[in-house]
C-alpha cells in the first residue's frame, strides 16, 4: 500500500510534467512484474485508452459540429421516438423530450438539451411549422339551415380560428338527420353548409378556399331508424388545412 | 375504328398528364425571406398555397424559411440556407399506408409526422449526409451545415 501512495504521486508527477504519454508508459513500466493484485490494476487501468487526467486537459482543435438531430416536445404529452441510422452502420434512438445527439468529425454524441438549445439550433424552422389541420362541427335547428343557440355562441371563435390561417383549405360538409323526405335532406344538409361558407366569406376567407357538400341523411353520426329525430346528426363538418 | 382508337389514346395521355400535374404531395403554408424550388429542372418562385411536388427540391437563401402541409398531415419546415429535396411521398388515404422520403443536404429543418407513422412507425425517413432519420411519430429538428463552411470554419 505505500508503494501504491508512491506510486500516485509519481504519477501526479510524470503526468504533470510529461503529460499523458508520460503517464502511459509509466503504467506500462510497473504493472506485471511485481505482480501487483487486480483491485491496484484496475485502479489504475486508462479509461478507453486513456488517463482520467487528461480528459481535463483541453483538446487541440476538436472537430466541427456538422449534424444535429434534437426531439422537440410534443402537444398532448406525447413521447417522441426517432431512430438514427449511420453511414457506418451504427445507430442510436432518441427517446423523450429534448433527447438530442450531435455529429462531429466520426463522433457521436448523445445529450439531452432544453428548450432555450432548440430555439437557438432549430429556431427559424420550428417557427415556420405550419398549424395542424383542425376539425370543428356545428349544430342546426330541426328541419333548419339556422345553428342551434350554442353552436351560434361557438362559431364566432371557430370561424375567426380559421380566418388567422395562412392559405386555409376548407371543407364543409352538410348532414341531417332523419325526419321527413330523403331528398329534401339532401338539399337542406348542402343549405346548412352554404350557410356556413357564407359566415367564412363574410369573414374574409377567399370563396375559393372553401369547398362545399352535403350528404343528406346518408352518413349519420348517430345511427336510427328513418324519421327519427336527432339532434347530433343534423351538422355541418368542417375540416380545415 | 382507328379515329376512336387514337382519340381513346389521346384521351389516356391527357388523362395521365394530368393527373401528374394534378398530384400535389401538400402545400405551402407559411413562407418568409427568399425561398425557390427546383421541379423538374426549372427554378421556380412559389408563393403560399402553392403546391409541392414528389422529386421537389426546396431552397432557402440567408433569411428564408418555408413550411409545407402534406396530404397524410405531417408538417416540414425548412429554416435559412437550406436545401432539401421531397424524394418520395406515398399515402393511400383510405389506409394510411405509405412511405415518405425526405433528404436534406444543409440547413435546418423541423418534422412534425403525420398519418403515415401513426400507421407505420418508421414510414416517414430523413436522410442526411451523416444518417437516415426514421421517425416513429414525434416532432424533431435537423440540422445539417455544409461540410464545405465545416471545413472553412476549421483554423
Amino acid at each position: 500500500m505505500n508503494r501504491m501512495s508512491k506510486a500516485l504521486v509519481l504519477l501526479l508527477v510524470s503526468t504533470s510534467i510529461t503529460g499523458c504519454a508520460g503517464y502511459s508508459s509509466f503504467v506500462n513500466s510497473f504493472a506485471p512484474a511485481k505482480q501487483p493484485s487486480e483491485v491496484q490494476i484496475a485502479a489504475y487501468q486508462p479509461k478507453d485508452g486513456k488517463s482520467p487526467f487528461c480528459e481535463e486537459l483541453p483538446k487541440p482543435l476538436p472537430p466541427a459540429v456538422t449534424e444535429v438531430y434534437m426531439v422537440m416536445p410534443e402537444e398532448g404529452g406525447k413521447i417522441g421516438t426517432v431512430d438514427v441510422i449511420f453511414k457506418d452502420g451504427k445507430n442510436a434512438v432518441l427517446h423523450g423530450d429534448y433527447s438530442a445527439m450531435s455529429l462531429a468529425g466520426e463522433e457521436q454524441k448523445a445529450f439531452v438539451g432544453n428548450q432555450a438549445q432548440m430555439r437557438e439550433l432549430f429556431g427559424s424552422a420550428v417557427d415556420a411549422l405550419p398549424k395542424p389541420p383542425i376539425a370543428a362541427t356545428l349544430y342546426f335547428l330541426l328541419g333548419k339551415d339556422e345553428l342551434t343557440a350554442e353552436s351560434k355562441a361557438e362559431a364566432e371563435n371557430i370561424y375567426r380560428s380559421f380566418v388567422e390561417r395562412q392559405a386555409p383549405e376548407i371543407l364543409i360538409v352538410g348532414h341531417t338527420d332523419t325526419v321527413g323526405p330523403a331528398k329534401r335532406n339532401q338539399t337542406l344538409s348542402v343549405k346548412r353548409a352554404e350557410k356556413v361558407r357564407k359566415s367564412l366569406i363574410k369573414l374574409g376567407v377567399p370563396a375559393a378556399n372553401i369547398q362545399i357538400s352535403g350528404k343528406g341523411e346518408r352518413e349519420l353520426l348517430v345511427k336510427t331508424p328513418d324519421n327519427t329525430k336527432e339532434p347530433k346528426n343534423r351538422r355541418v363538418d368542417i375540416n380545415v388545412r | 375504328m382507328m379515329n376512336y382508337i387514337k382519340g381513346a389514346m389521346l384521351l389516356v395521355l391527357a388523362m395521365a398528364a394530368f393527373s401528374a400535374y394534378a398530384d400535389g404531395i401538400g402545400k405551402i403554408k407559411t413562407m418568409s425571406g427568399q425561398v425557390a424550388i427546383e421541379r423538374g429542372g426549372k427554378i421556380i418562385t412559389p408563393a403560399v398555397g402553392d403546391s409541392v411536388y414528389q422529386t421537389d427540391k426546396i431552397i432557402t437563401g440567408k433569411d428564408g424559411s418555408v413550411g409545407m402541409l402534406f396530404a397524410d398531415d405531417s408538417r416540414i419546415s425548412a429554416g435559412p440556407n437550406s436545401v432539401l429535396a421531397l424524394d418520395k411521398f406515398a399515402f393511400d388515404s383510405d389506409t394510411n399506408d405509405g412511405n415518405f422520403d425526405v433528404s436534406m443536404k444543409k440547413g435546418t429543418l423541423s418534422v412534425i409526422s403525420g398519418k403515415l407513422t401513426q400507421k407505420t412507425p418508421g414510414a416517414l425517413k430523413v436522410k442526411t449526409p451523416a444518417a437516415i432519420l426514421a421517425v416513429r411519430g414525434t416532432e424533431f429538428s435537423v440540422k445539417v451545415d455544409e461540410p464545405e463552411a465545416a471545413q472553412e470554419a476549421k483554423p
